[in-house]
């Protein structure tokens, strides 16, 4: 259970950068950098497998999921009623929830403004791809779990929400295909 | 090419301004990032063309992602420019095949970070 989040982000770390390996495949001057990076990749998690703990905030699990929802909604909504481009808008929502902790000084206020901004990535996926609110708020809703998992792997490190939203993301489709 | 070097001087100006931001104004690394991310995000409103207008503001947006490291992570600047040129090789490899899926921006940061933690280990065992 311990390595969980860590396995979670090899799997689409390595799912990643495997379909883009594979889709260059016939042009050698995208594949060699691409081979280099992955072999790096590879190298980082084999010798760093396990040693990310950090120290979480307090466990607020379910106000987590609901900030997660309340991003990936409210971005998706930006995009789809008001026609910002997807940058803007998980920009504008993503600085609403930096400022909270900055007016309110409360755990929580931390919490909400990390799960607003990996619900906002989440958000970020154009209405065609998406098709409606209900496959944005699954998402969130599986990118907010998968915060909650990893609340204590990698912290600190650049990227990781985004990696958590594109898990959630990734899980969703994936469902929707199996299932519709 | 002209295309390939402006994504990688977006990408490391990007990197570098929300660490700056985030790590020695201490605003934080979301303030930081979205605040990257909106001034990427308003180059549509200017006259560079169509095909920049569409990238770059994606570019601003997923370097400022490398950016949002922290100082106990990333102690050296140089981890932040290195990963800001590995995620503009990645996202130049890489932009076609998973246009629009939430969230690949921050997986491309996040294997461009992790890729440049590992040649630091490889390279210099410690420090870089």
């Amino acid at each position: 259970m311990k390595i969980l989040p860590q396995l979670i982000f090899l799997l689409f770390h390595t799912l990643f950068i495997g379909i883009a390996v594979y889709e260059s495949q016939e042009q050698l001057s995208q594949l060699i950098p691409l081979t280099l990076i992955t072999s790096l990749l590879l190298y980082f998690y084999l010798h760093n497998f396990s040693k990310s703990k950090a120290p979480a905030e307090k466990d607020i699990q379910i106000s987590t999921i609901i900030f997660a929802i309340l991003g990936g909604i409210t971005t998706f909504f930006l995009q789809d009623r008001l026609e910002l481009t997807a940058v803007l808008s998980a920009g504008t929502i993503g600085l609403f929830g930096g400022i909270l902790p900055k007016i309110i000084n409360k755990p929580l206020a931390r919490i909400a403004s990390l799960a607003i901004y990996c619900g906002a990535f989440v958000g970020m996926t154009p209405p065609v791809l998406a098709g409606n609110y209900l496959f944005i708020i699954l998402a969130s809703f599986s990118a907010g779990t998968i915060l909650i998992l990893a609340r204590k792997s990698f912290n600190g490190y650049a990227g990781k929400l985004g990696s958590i939203a594109f898990a959630g993301v990734s899980l969703v489709s994936l469902l929707s295909y199996v299932l519709l | 090419m002209m295309n390939f070097l402006l994504i990688l001087t977006c990408s490391v100006l990007s990197g570098q301004l929300t660490y700056t931001l985030n790590n020695c104004l201490n605003l934080g690394a979301v303030i930081a990032s979205s605040l990257v991310s909106i001034s990427g995000g308003l180059l549509i409103y200017t006259p560079v063309s169509e095909v920049l207008q569409e990238t770059l503001p994606l570019v601003i947006m997923g370097a400022s992602f490398v950016g949002m490291a922290s100082e106990e992570i990333a102690a050296r600047n140089r981890i932040i420019i290195l990963s800001s040129i590995f995620f503009g090789i990645l996202f130049y490899c890489t932009g076609v095949f998973f246009v629009g899926f939430g969230g690949s921006l921050g997986t491309t940061a996040a294997i461009a970070f992790f890729a440049s933690l590992g040649f630091q280990q490889l390279v210099f065992k410690k420090g870089f």
